[in-house]
């Protein structure tokens, strides 16, 4: 596994056989978020297969989703036993299932799915609409049914993302609040907007896998979590376009440059605060090749176009 | 059964919970309550995820709009992350701790009334543990060191536990149909 970068390379040198133990984990884990999710997937909402590309999208968040919490449940020092597993790819599930509702089936659509989500954390009752959101409750039982959910950490990175993900709406709906703010304040609006949505989803996944996370971890988890947002926005900057989402990363003039003065300077605090074990090497590893994929699918759709399914590894 | 039909099952249940909703015989008009915003933001201590700055609540170096999580205990270990404005450090346990004494009780109360009959089985079993008969000795001597009042107020809170206990275990024995024990 190459860097690209000298700089990156200072900072942190991958040990020999990392790239083919990622390889060889990401193949591992597709088959068994597979396994987890076709029959959830074929007894609750037959349909969503219909759409292969939407679906293998899902596949694919649900893997990435293992793989990061496998790294970060290693950093804890915990190992990453099946029921672990289990978890990390029901949350990959319903993160793919709440994005869609919020970016896929119009306003009205996304305002009711937050609307009945607030009601769902203020009281567990959830008005079931479609069958779409009835794989996504019972994807989200079955995942509550893993933990208890009333820990203090996990409740808070539970509502810190569903205000994020509100906030996130909320921007794409009315750009004309983000008018109004002078370009240095919507920079870093936006810039907030993006560290937060994922910061909390990866504290909200780590918190589901380990007991109990030491403060120590939490901001580094953060920052990893952040990191994959601004990644993963560049990755989809002409997709987010075409879809009206303003993101940090489509806003900025050269967006290539600012993400890998963001990579680098995440890279130096994970690198240095990170726990030396193998969790602190699978999650660099993740998002160095995160990294190095995301820069050529931006490239590849400034060329050609693409979307926001596109799957793209 | 296979794991699949247990978690058929299980969904089925999940399902079936929400039916419930709105219905005049339901418990309570909150069936989990998981948003703890307000109590978070009451929270003695604010943890800023993005700077790693510990702070106690209300500190004017919390930035706006930064990330904190609440927090209520600390460690000695935690305060290499202490605001050098506001220095929290960890506080000796106060009035407050009482009613967080009543809400744990309350929550135990909540579990009985679900999962009794089931405790009562595994406590015996655990009682023959190792480690259960070292907590059973240290939980005497808890009950030895509490006031006559607090004694009172437990025995009535473990008699009207095993009360529902036993409620909910003849119900289920209805339920079943046949009088015995865990039914067909």
């Amino acid at each position: 596994m190459r860097s690209g970068s000298p700089v990156l390379s200072q900072l942190w040198q991958p040990p020999t056989g990392l790239a083919p133990r990622i390889e060889e984990l990401a193949r591992a884990y597709r088959e068994e978020v597979g396994g987890i999710l076709t029959p959830l997937v074929e007894a609750w909402h037959p349909l969503l297969p219909a759409s292969p590309s939407e679906y293998a999208k899902m596949l694919e968040l649900s893997t990435k989703m293992t793989l990061v919490g496998h790294a970060c449940a290693a950093v804890a020092g915990y190992e990453f036993d099946a029921r672990r597993r289990r978890v990390a790819i029901l949350f990959g599930c319903c993160c793919f299932l709440a994005d869609s509702f919020l970016d896929d089936f119009g306003p009205e659509a996304a305002r009711s799915y937050l609307q009945r989500f607030s009601r769902l954390l203020s009281s567990g009752w959830f008005d079931i609409r479609t069958e779409r959101e009835r794989l996504f409750y019972l994807a989200l039982s079955r995942l509550f049914a893993e933990r208890d959910v009333l820990d203090p950490l996990l409740r808070q990175s539970i509502l810190r993302l569903h205000a994020a993900q509100t906030q996130d709406v909320a921007l794409r709906l009315n750009p004309e609040s983000l008018a109004t703010l002078a370009p240095g304040q919507q920079y870093a609006l936006l810039k907030r907007a993006a560290r937060d949505r994922s910061g909390h989803a990866i504290i909200l996944l780590t918190t589901f896998l380990v007991p109990s996370m030491p403060l120590t971890l939490l901001p580094l988890i953060f920052a990893a979590g952040a990191l994959i947002m601004f990644i993963d926005d560049h990755g989809d900057c002409f997709a987010d376009r075409k879809d009206g989402r303003i993101t940090y990363m489509n806003r900025v003039r050269y967006p290539e440059r600012v993400l890998q003065r963001i990579v680098l300077a995440h890279f130096a605090r994970l690198a240095t605060g990170l726990p030396t074990n193998e969790g602190r090497d699978l999650l660099l590893g993740f998002l160095l090749r995160y990294y190095l994929t995301r820069i050529q699918k931006h490239r590849a759709q400034r060329r050609g176009g693409g979307t926001a399914w596109d799957v793209f590894e | 059964m296979s794991s699949n039909d247990a978690a058929s099952l299980l969904d089925r249940a999940a399902l079936a919970l929400q039916t419930l909703c709105g219905d005049k015989h339901a418990v309570s008009n909150v069936l989990l309550r998981i948003d703890n915003t307000a109590e978070a933001a009451a929270a003695p201590y604010q943890f800023d995820a993005a700077l790693g700055r510990l702070h106690r609540r209300g500190c004017r170096a919390i930035p706006e709009m930064a990330p904190v999580y609440g927090l209520w205990h600390l460690t000695r270990d935690n305060l290499k992350h202490a605001c050098k404005r506001c220095r929290p450090l960890p506080e000796e346990p106060h009035s407050e701790d009482t009613k967080d004494r009543a809400d744990l009780l309350f929550g135990l109360v909540s579990l009985m009334d679900q999962f009794g009959h089931v405790l009562k089985e595994r406590g015996r079993d655990f009682q023959n543990t190792e480690e259960g008969r070292q907590l059973s000795s240290q939980l005497g001597a808890i009950y030895d060191g509490l006031g006559r009042r607090e004694q009172e107020v437990l025995d009535t809170v473990l008699s009207a536990l095993d009360a529902v206990i036993e409620k909910l275990r003849k119900l289920d024995r209805s339920l079943n149909g046949n009088g015995s024990d865990g039914g067909g």
